[in-house]
């Protein structure tokens, strides 16, 4: 295996709390110093369900909150934990970029589609005018989108169009690692279809690598290679794909793959009545 | 069961947005406004007298078509004295509320962004400042630096940050915590490239209703100083001033000056006050 | 049999601007006592407004024709009294977001015994006693405990089951459960759909169970009726090995919902995106997004058609020879 784009390495992330009942030396634990690589092109998804720690990893990661200890290496290289410098910010953000799980407020209500792509685009590469215009056609084809949607506003658009605008956005910078954050996990099922196959072709053509960020078994199976299950801020399985979710060894990834409805699926309880 | 679900595109009220409906009384509201606003530019154009040009000839005249609202007790034009007094009264509350509104506005948005304990720092200056009485400020401010325009607007420009940033603040952290921002963030914006592109435009709707509450208040503070001497001098003319001036006149049964002054100022309150309500509606959704 | 709660070519306008916009669209459907009903769709296709035209909880303005009969009572016909006695009594309900539907500074104990205590019929400490065992059936323990905190310092799942034990406190006849579990994380889920099965059959109770998840549905429902843009577009009952749907919406939702143990290449989808009833012309509500659309479904509404297993409102199934026409008679 090459190096990997992404390695995180016993990261942690303590939480100061107030001091309760259930949390008597007033600190909570949301990652316990837990390790993953993800490949050049790979796709890893993070499933876990809420308090797992999974969403905490992908904050950490693009750098929003500050690891209590571990580090996390781009492409070889440790990120700084300390306030970063504007040029070294503009330099992480041509690394790795995130979607998030809400297209209703994932943009800003007062920017134009065209005009958001555009100042991503001026704030990463030095492009005339109209190679600007031609990037930004190039993004919009890739994701999806016509003529008439780059000159909405944001309320204008559904839940769908705003998230390929969101991936439009991230893909803008030309990050190496994609992260996924419950990206489609707000949308509605045609919907959710549509936007699995733009990230599918996105990768195919693009070569940038997936972090998926999920609690979904199903979605994972579509869009990922490799994948780590995690439980209370740790990782309780890892291996491929196929491997897990077809012979899962973990009690807990068992009882969330039974967790799951499908056909001839049967919920079972777990507490006595 | 979720209102969301009855809408064809779920229009979430988490950002404030423009509206466009204003109610009558909204249109109205701002049509006096401006009318005050005209008067005070063109106050030289159209008044048809010099509001300080005393007539020992004419005191004391009721309303006649030479003087529209009559004379006071030196026979100066009231009309020609309400217009130009437009520039006074209007121009404090201005200064007031513009300076008011940038530095709440650099405030509150520092403080969202910021965090922790500069967050509660300025949470607790602000209020101290709020518990504190603008209205004895400025009193105070007059004592110590004289009395005219100048030191009661300082006072009063500092007394009003509160009223602006404490509710900007609010708006700015919910702003501050929608991953639209955070999105930004991972791009490698700056914090100031960020607050000036992208969040201070967001909460400009509500700043600006913001301003034209506070400058409904800050009218009626400055016209109460001007009424106590505090403010403007005479004999230049403004409403507060005016309606102090009148009072002497009241007993010897001419109530004019006094009246049309005061009406003027709970006119102009009034109107900013429904405008401000107005605006809030329309921008906000906001139904108070 | 008769129905226990009978839809009645519902249709529902809601006031937009200055006009009114139609929400739903000559909806009819039929609960038997004991059955459990399920309604699928996505944002916008109505499910939610139908339960709300259910339980009289629609927005101010909205204009209602066709009929609701529970038990053979008009619900849009009755009075506030005779409303409120429904309500307290006949029906539960268990909504989406637990939080927002329990006053937050009152305990769990309060708010169950108030519940209880609705229809008049019982002391205090008669309603007490009946919460108990109400509670030890959702799955919780330490009953007295939960019973003194307050819902904050309970989880989501937790806090559903409270409110499955509120709305079966008053023993009624009909569960309206609206997207019961989507907040919820998929192993809570399963635990609150399975002790919402469990008591529900227990108990004999009809359930109308509005959900976006069709594979969800058909797990814990006898049969399901998918909903697009304010229609019943297919209506079927539910079999051990899954749906079998026919109208071509129906056909493509489930396709589109990725599948464990199977990766396709590429996921079936369905093209644009979902429209709104207001949207819907005088043809086929579908017919903007159908593979299969042709002059017919632009110009007419198909109507509810038997087929085998269940009714379908598409021409396109009506003319190739596998449904008889009911012309949407009940």
């Amino acid at each position: 295996m090459s190096h990997p784009v992404l390695e995180v390495r016993d990261l942690r992330k303590v939480y100061p709390v107030g001091v309760s009942d259930d949390c008597p030396d007033g600190e909570f634990t949301a990652l316990h110093g837990e390790s993953f690589t993800l490949a050049p092109g790979g796709s890893l998804a993070v499933v876990g369900e809420s308090g797992s720690g999974k969403t905490t990893c992908a904050r950490l990661i693009v750098g929003l909150e500050r690891a209590t200890s571990g580090v996390v290496l781009i492409d070889g290289v440790e990120q700084v934990r300390t306030r970063m410098g504007s040029a070294r910010r503009r330099r992480r953000g041509r690394q790795v970029q995130i979607v998030f799980q809400d297209p209703y407020s994932s943009l800003d209500p007062r920017q134009r589609v065209r005009d958001c792509l555009a100042e991503v685009l001026t704030l990463h590469f030095d492009l005339d005018a109209r190679a600007r215009e031609r990037r930004i056609d190039e993004l919009l084809d890739q994701v999806g989108l016509d003529e008439r949607q780059a000159g909405a506003l944001p309320r204008a658009l559904s839940g769908g169009q705003r998230q390929r605008v969101a991936i439009a956005r991230a893909l803008a910078a030309e990050p190496k690692i994609l992260i996924l954050d419950e990206a489609v996990a707000a949308l509605d099922v045609s919907i959710q279809a549509q936007v699995l196959n733009v990230l599918a072709d996105v990768r195919d053509a693009s070569g940038v690598a997936y972090l998926f960020i999920t609690h979904d078994l199903a979605v994972v199976q579509q869009l990922c290679d490799d994948v780590v299950v995690m439980h209370s801020g740790r990782i309780v399985e890892r291996g491929t794909v196929a491997s897990v979710l077809e012979q899962p060894v973990h009690p807990y990834t068992r009882r969330l793959l039974a967790s799951v409805p499908r056909p001839g699926w049967t919920p079972r309880r777990r507490t006595p009545a | 069961m979720s209102v969301l679900q009855m809408a064809p595109e779920p229009e979430v009220r988490e950002t404030i947005g423009w509206g466009t409906r204003f109610d009558a009384l909204t249109v109205v509201a701002c049509a006096v406004v401006a009318l005050f606003t005209l008067a005070a530019v063109f106050a030289p154009i159209v008044a048809p007298y010099d509001p300080t040009q005393v007539d020992a000839s004419a005191v004391y005249q009721g309303p006649s078509t030479a003087h529209l609202l009559g004379t006071d007790d030196a026979g100066r034009d009231i009309l020609s004295r309400l217009l130009h007094g437009a520039r006074a009264s209007l121009l404090g509350p201005a200064i007031v509320v513009l300076v008011a509104a940038v530095v709440g506005t650099v405030v509150a948005v520092s403080a969202a962004w910021v965090g922790g304990r500069f967050d509660a720092l300025v949470s607790r200056t602000l209020d101290v400042i709020f518990a504190f009485p603008g209205l004895v400020l400025a009193i105070i401010a007059a004592a110590v630096i004289g009395p005219g325009l100048l030191a009661p607007v300082a006072a009063l420009s500092i007394s009003y940050v509160p009223y602006i940033a404490r509710v900007l603040r609010t708006a700015a952290i919910r702003q501050r915590n929608l991953p639209y921002i955070a999105a930004l963030e991972v791009q490698g914006f700056g914090a100031l490239a960020i607050c000036v592109r992208h969040l201070v435009p967001n909460l400009l709707p509500l700043l600006i209703v913001q301003a034209t509450v506070s400058f409904g208040y800050a009218l009626l503070d400055l016209s109460a100083i001007s009424f106590l001497g505090l403010g403007t001098q005479p004999p230049a003319p403004e409403w507060g001033l005016m309606v102090a001036n009148g009072q002497p006149s009241i007993i010897a049964g001419h109530i004019e000056q006094s009246l049309y002054a005061g009406l003027t100022i709970v006119v102009a309150v009034v109107s900013f006050n429904v405008l401000g309500q107005g605006l809030a509606k329309s921008f906000l959704g906001d139904d108070r | 049999m008769s129905a226990l709660l009978s839809i009645d070519r519902l249709r529902v306008e809601l006031p937009a601007g200055k006009g009114m916009r139609t929400v739903i669209h000559d909806v009819s459907l039929d609960i038997r006592a004991g059955e459990a009903v399920a309604l699928v769709g996505e944002s916008g296709s109505g499910k939610s407004m139908t339960t709300r035209a259910v339980m009289r909880l629609l927005p101010q303005g909205a204009r209602l024709s066709g009929d609701i009969r529970f038990d053979g009572v008009s619900i849009p016909a009755m009075d506030r009294r005779a409303l409120r006695g429904w309500r307290a009594t006949r029906v539960g309900m268990v909504f989406q977001d637990p939080r927002a539907h329990i006053n937050p500074v009152r305990t769990i104990g309060d708010f169950l015994v108030e519940g209880v205590m609705l229809d008049g019929r019982l002391s205090a400490s008669r309603a007490r006693e009946r919460i108990s065992p109400l509670m030890r059936a959702v799955g919780i323990a330490d009953v007295d405990r939960r019973l003194g905190q307050y819902p904050h310092e309970l989880s989501g799942g937790l806090l559903q089951r409270v409110m499955i034990a509120a709305a079966l406190s008053t023993e009624p006849e009909l569960l309206l459960a609206d997207e019961p579990t989507t907040a919820l994380d998929v192993t809570t889920q399963e635990e609150v759909v399975a002790i919402i099965d469990e008591l529900r059959r227990e108990r004999g109770l009809a359930m109308l169970f509005i959900t976006h998840d069709l594979d969800l549905a058909a797990a814990v429902c006898d049969s399901i009726a998918v909903m697009y843009a304010g229609s019943i577009v297919e209506e079927r009952k539910t079999g051990p090995s899954g749906l079998d749907p026919s109208h071509p919406y129906a056909k493509g939702l489930l396709a589109a919902r990725p599948k464990l143990g199977r990766r396709e290449r590429r996921l079936p989808t369905i093209e644009g995106r979902p429209i709104s009833a207001f949207e819907v012309s005088a043809g086929c509500a579908f017919a903007t997004r159908c593979p299969l659309v042709h002059d017919r479904c632009r110009r007419e509404r198909p109507v509810p058609a038997r087929v085998p297993g269940g009714r379908v409102a598409c021409h396109r199934i009506e003319e190739s020879g596998s449904a008889d026409s009911d012309g949407g008679a009940r």
